[in-house]
C-alpha cells in the first residue's frame, strides 16, 4: 500500500503541495486525475524517491520512500519524459536495468519480445516516442514490481498498443497483485482501467474514491412527470427538453428509485453515469477546473 | 527485504566507462604518440639519454598541468552531465541504489579512466626507452605520478563544480574561472588598492598562484629543471639530466582533490534533484555565489570599466574608481539574481542586497583612501630594522643590506615620501611630457622581529628633478647607487666558487669606435677570476654598477656599450643572473677585457 500523508513541496515561493494525502490500496489500479499543474507528477516524484519532502511522508508498505532501495527496487517507474541516455539500445537498457533491479526477469524480456516487437538494436534515441514508451514498458514489467508507477503512460502510443500494454499491465495486476499508480490529466483514459481515483488541484486532492462508490452515488434520470417533484432528493444538475427531465442525482439507485415514485412518473429511466459525467457533476459546482480534466 | 550497503554498482561502472569510452581512447591514443611514439622516432642529440629524460619530463610538465586540466573536465562532464537535466537526473535518482552508490561507482570510474591510461603510457614508455637502450624507469614514474597527483586534483575539482552547479554550460565556466580567480582578484585588487593606499606594492602574485592551479601550471610552477654536473676538465658545466621540481605542491593538491571529492560526495547526498537545471543547485550556496560574484564582478569589470574609459591615473580619480566599482556591482549583482532566478525580472525587489555590497566597497575602499589602519604611514625605527632591501623592480635576487648607515637612508627616504606625499603625487599627476617618466622602486625591511613588509613609491624623473640631489628621485639614486645596495643587487649571498658559474658571457663593442661587434662565453674559472677579482672590486670602489635616472631612461654612465652577464647556480639548484655595463671607469674590468679582445674605451 502507499501512503502520502500531508505532503508538502515548495519550489522556491510556488507551493506545489499544500499537506496532500493519498492512500493506494494494494494491488489496486489508482488513477490520480488533476489538470495540469495540479501537482501529480510532484506527488509521483515523491513516491519515486526522486524528492525529499520538505514536510509529510511518503510511505510503501510503512517503510519510507527516500533513499530506501529495498522498496525502489519493488517499484518501476515510468515517466512522462523518458531519459534515452546516448545511443544505448534496448539491450543495452535490459542489461543496465538487470544490474540495478535484482527482481529483473530476463526470461520474461524474452518472452515479451514477440509482443512488443521493437528492434532490440537499434538506438533508443532513434525510436519514435510511442515506441520509447513500449521499450519501457516493455523493460518495467520485467522487473515485477510490486508498484508501477506511470506518469501520463500512453501519451504518444497508438490505440492498438494502448489496448495491448492495458491488457498486459493488468494481467499482471490480477495475477501477481502489481499495485499501480497511473497519472494523467485525461478521465477518459483512465475511466476503463482504474478501480481508485483520487482527484487533485492546486496541490491538493480533492476527492479520493473507489469507482464503485463514485458511480454508486451519482444516479442519472429520464423523468416525465406532471407532478411536483417530491422532497429529499439533491440535485446535482437538471435540464428540459420538450416534457423530458433530465437530472443528475446523488444517491443510490435503488433510494433515488423509490423517492422518483412518489411523483407517479410517466417515465422514469436510471441511466449510468459515464466517470466523466460524475466528475463534472460532483467538482463542477466547486469553482474547480474541471473541463481541464474531463476533456 | 533488507537492502545491502554497498559503495559499488557494477551496471552504472560498466555504463560510465562505456560513455566515455572514445574521451579515454583519445587520451590514451594521444600520450602513446606523445611519449612512446616520440622517443622511438625522434633519438637524437648528442646525449639521447638525458634528451630521453628531458622528453618524458617534458610531457610530465605539460601532462600534470594543462592536459590534465582539460581531461579532468571532460571526463567529469561525460561521467556526470547527467546531474544538469532534470530528466535524466530524475532517472538516476528513481534507480534503487543508494546515492552514495551513484557517486563512488561514478567517481571511481572516472579517476580509474584517468589513472589507468596514465599506467598503460608509463610502461610503454618504459619498454620504448629500454628498447632504444636509454632505460628510463624513474622519469617515467616521474612521469606517471606527476600526471595522477594533476589528474586527481583537476577531475576532483570537476566533479566538486558538477555538484554545485547544475547547469550544463555553466559548469565548464565556473571550472575555468575558479582555477584563476583567486590570481586574477588578486592582481586586480593590488592594482585598484595601489592606486589609492600610498605606498602600497602590487600583488608578487606568488601566494594567489598556488590557489590558482591552471595559471600556476602555466607560468611554470611546477617543470623540469637541468641537472648540472661540474666538469672539473672543461671547468665547464655539464647538462647529466633533468629532474622534476614542484612536487611539494603537486602533492597539496593531491590531498585537495581528495578533500574535493569528499566535499563532492557529500554534497551529492543532500543535493536536491529538482535543482538541477539551476546555476548553482546547492541552496545553501546561492547567497555565496550572489555576493561573491557581486564582488568578483565589481573588481573584474569596474577594473574593465575604467580601462574601456581610458583611466590613467586611479589614485587622482577616487570617485571615478569607486562609480566603476559600484557599476561593476550592479552588473554583477543583478546578473546573478538573473542566473539563480533564472528571469529577467529581478528589479522589482532586492536592492537591499546590492546596497551592502556597496557598503562593503565604500568601506573597504574608503578606509584604504584615509588610511584608517595606518599602512601607509608606517615608518619602523631604525633600531627595529635587521637589513632592507632596494629594488627598482621586484626580484628575489637582490640581497638584504645590514649596513646601518644604508638603513638610515632608507627610512629617512621613505620618511621624506611621508611628509611629501601631495607634493609627489603632484609631480607625478604632471608628468606630461614625454622626456620624463615616473621611476617606482620598492623598499623591503626586514625588522628585528623577523617580520617583513615592503612599500612601493614612484619618483617623477623630469628635466628639473634629475639634476636635483634634493628631490626624490635624487635622494632615491643617491640610496641606489651606494655602495652596499649595489652590491647586494650584483652578487648572491652564498659564498662563491667557480663551480658556482654555470655560464658567462661577454658581448659588446671590442674598439672605441663601436664598429665591430663580438661575443665570447668564458669557463667557470675564468668567470669566477673576472667576477671576484675585477668586477666586485670595481663595484667597491664605486665605478661599476652605478645607475643613474634620467629622463631619456634609466642607463648605465658608460658609453659604448660592452656588457658581462653570469648565470651562477647553487648546491640546491637556485639560479641567478646578473649582467654588467661596463663603465669607463672600471679598469680593473678592463683591463680584464683587454685581454679577451674587447677594447671599447681604447682612445680614451
Amino acid at each position: 500500500m502507499i501512503e502520502v500523508q500531508n505532503l508538502t513541496k515548495r519550489f522556491d515561493d510556488f507551493p506545489a503541495l499544500d499537506g496532500l494525502s493519498l492512500t493506494v490500496p494494494q494491488g489496486s489500479v489508482y488513477g490520480l486525475i488533476g489538470p495540469n499543474g495540479a501537482g501529480k507528477t510532484t506527488v509521483i516524484r515523491h513516491i519515486t524517491g526522486i524528492y525529499r519532502p520538505d514536510s509529510g511522508n511518503v510511505r510503501i508498505d510503512g517503510l519510507p520512500v527516500y533513499e530506501n532501495t529495498a522498496v525502489k527496487s519493488r517499484m518501476a517507474f515510468i515517466p512522462d519524459e523518458i531519459y534515452v541516455p546516448g545511443s544505448v539500445t534496448v539491450r543495452d537498457m535490459m542489461q543496465f536495468w538487470r544490474g540495478v533491479y535484482p527482481r529483473f526477469d530476463a526470461s520474461r524480456f524474452s518472452a515479451l519480445r514477440d509482443v512488443f516487437q521493437l528492434s532490440e538494436t537499434k538506438p533508443f534515441r532513434r525510436f519514435s516516442k510511442g515506441m520509447q514508451k513500449q521499450a519501457m514498458f516493455w523493460l518495467a514489467i520485467c522487473i515485477k514490481p510490486d508498484y508501477l508507477i506511470l506518469d501520463e503512460p500512453i501519451d504518444g502510443l497508438d490505440p492498438v498498443m494502448r489496448r495491448q500494454i492495458w491488457s498486459i499491465l493488468l494481467d499482471d495486476v490480477a495475477e501477481c497483485g502489481t499495485t499501480v499508480l497511473v497519472s494523467s490529466h485525461n478521465l477518459r483514459e483512465l475511466e476503463d482501467v482504474c478501480d481508485h481515483v483520487g482527484v487533485m488541484h492546486h496541490g491538493r486532492m480533492l476527492l479520493e474514491r473507489s469507482l464503485a462508490e463514485l458511480q454508486d452515488n451519482v444516479v442519472k434520470v429520464q423523468l416525465v412527470t406532471e407532478n411536483p417533484l417530491p422532497e429529499g432528493l439533491t440535485i446535482l444538475h437538471s435540464s428540459m427538453t420538450g416534457r423530458i427531465q433530465t437530472l443528475i442525482l446523488r444517491g443510490r439507485q435503488h433510494e433515488v428509485a423509490d423517492l422518483l415514485a412518489q411523483c407517479h412518473p410517466m417515465l422514469c429511466d436510471l441511466l449510468p453515469l459515464t466517470l466523466e459525467e460524475v466528475f463534472i457533476y460532483e467538482l463542477g459546482g466547486a469553482n474547480y477546473d474541471v473541463k481541464n480534466i474531463v476533456l | 527485504m533488507t537492502s545491502r550497503t554497498s559503495c559499488f554498482n557494477r551496471a552504472i561502472f560498466r555504463r560510465a566507462l562505456r560513455r566515455t569510452a572514445p574521451l579515454w581512447i583519445l587520451y590514451l591514443v594521444f600520450w602513446i604518440a606523445a611519449l612512446p611514439v616520440q622517443l622511438l622516432v625522434a633519438r637524437s642529440g648528442s646525449s639521447p639519454a638525458v634528451s630521453a629524460q628531458y622528453t618524458i619530463l617534458t610531457a610530465a610538465y605539460a601532462g600534470c598541468g594543462v592536459v590534465s586540466f582539460v581531461y579532468g573536465l571532460a571526463t567529469a562532464w561525460l561521467i556526470f552531465n547527467w546531474l544538469f537535466r532534470s530528466r535524466s537526473a530524475y532517472f538516476y535518482a528513481s534507480l534503487p541504489v543508494r546515492r552514495q552508490t551513484v557517486f563512488t561507482t561514478q567517481y571511481c570510474a572516472g579517476l580509474l579512466i584517468g589513472l589507468l591510461p596514465n599506467l598503460i603510457v608509463c610502461l610503454l614508455t618504459m619498454a620504448a626507452a629500454a628498447s632504444l637502450g636509454l632505460p628510463q624507469p624513474w622519469a617515467c614514474l616521474q612521469w606517471l605520478g606527476a600526471n595522477c597527483l594533476g589528474y586527481l586534483f583537476f577531475y576532483s575539482f570537476a566533479v566538486l563544480m558538477c555538484m554545485v552547479v547544475g547547469q550544463v554550460a555553466a559548469m565548464p565556466i565556473f571550472y575555468l574561472v575558479f582555477n584563476c580567480a583567486v590570481y586574477v582578484l588578486d592582481k586586480i585588487v593590488h592594482a585598484l588598492l595601489e592606486a589609492f593606499v600610498y605606498g602600497m606594492p602590487e600583488s608578487g602574485g606568488s601566494v594567489a598562484m598556488r590557489f590558482s592551479p591552471l595559471i600556476c601550471f602555466l607560468e611554470g610552477g611546477v617543470q623540469p629543471r637541468s641537472i648540472y654536473v661540474y666538469n672539473g676538465e672543461t671547468a665547464v658545466y655539464d647538462t647529466v639530466g633533468y629532474g622534476f621540481q614542484g612536487w611539494q605542491y603537486l602533492l597539496i593538491l593531491g590531498a585537495v582533490g581528495v578533500l574535493f571529492a569528499v566535499l563532492a560526495f557529500f554534497l551529492y547526498r543532500s543535493r536536491e534533484m529538482e535543482l538541477c537545471g539551476d546555476v548553482i543547485a546547492v541552496r545553501a550556496l546561492r547567497p555565496c555565489f550572489l555576493y561573491l560574484f557581486t564582488i568578483g564582478c565589481s573588481f573584474v569589470l569596474g577594473y574593465f570599466i575604467l580601462f574601456l574609459l581610458g583611466a590613467q591615473s586611479l589614485s587622482s580619480n577616487f570617485p571615478l574608481v569607486l562609480t566603476c566599482l559600484l557599476a561593476g556591482a550592479f552588473l554583477g549583482y543583478f546578473a546573478a539574481r538573473m542566473m539563480l532566478q533564472k528571469t529577467l525580472r529581478v528589479f522589482s525587489d532586492g536592492w537591499w542586497g546590492y546596497f551592502v555590497c556597496c557598503a562593503v566597497i565604500l568601506i573597504v575602499f574608503g578606509s584604504a583612501r584615509l588610511d584608517i589602519f595606518g599602512y601607509s604611514g608606517r615608518l619602523p625605527d631604525t633600531d627595529e630594522i635587521a637589513s632592507v632591501r632596494v629594488m627598482t623592480y621586484r626580484d628575489d635576487t637582490v640581497g638584504s643590506v645590514t649596513d646601518p648607515a644604508v638603513i638610515a637612508q632608507t627610512t629617512a627616504l621613505q620618511k621624506y615620501l611621508l611628509d611629501n606625499q601631495p607634493e609627489v603625487e603632484r609631480q607625478l599627476r604632471h608628468l606630461r611630457s614625454s622626456d620624463s617618466y615616473g621611476q617606482s622602486f620598492y623598499l623591503e625591511y626586514t625588522l628585528k622581529n623577523g617580520k617583513q613588509f615592503t612599500r612601493k613609491y614612484t619618483a617623477a624623473v623630469t628635466a628639473e628633478t634629475q639634476s636635483d640631489p634634493e628631490s626624490l628621485i635624487g635622494r632615491f639614486s643617491a640610496l641606489y647607487n651606494a655602495v652596499p645596495v649595489v652590491l647586494s643587487r650584483s652578487s648572491p649571498a652564498w659564498e662563491l666558487s667557480a663551480r658556482n658559474f654555470s655560464y658567462c658571457s661577454v658581448s659588446g663593442s671590442t674598439d672605441a669606435d663601436g664598429s665591430t661587434y663580438d661575443s665570447v662565453d668564458l669557463n667557470s674559472r675564468e668567470a669566477y677570476a673576472l667576477f671576484t677579482d675585477c668586477i666586485l672590486p670595481d663595484i667597491e670602489d664605486g665605478t661599476l654598477g652605478q645607475t643613474e635616472f634620467r629622463t631619456t631612461g634609466s642607463q648605465s654612465k658608460s658609453d659604448p656599450y660592452v656588457s658581462v652577464s653570469f648565470d651562477l647556480t647553487d648546491a640546491f639548484g637556485v639560479t641567478a643572473y646578473y649582467s654588467f655595463t661596463v663603465s669607463q671607469e672600471a679598469s680593473r674590468t678592463l683591463a680584464y677585457l683587454d685581454k679577451l679582445g674587447f677594447r671599447p674605451f681604447a682612445d680614451s
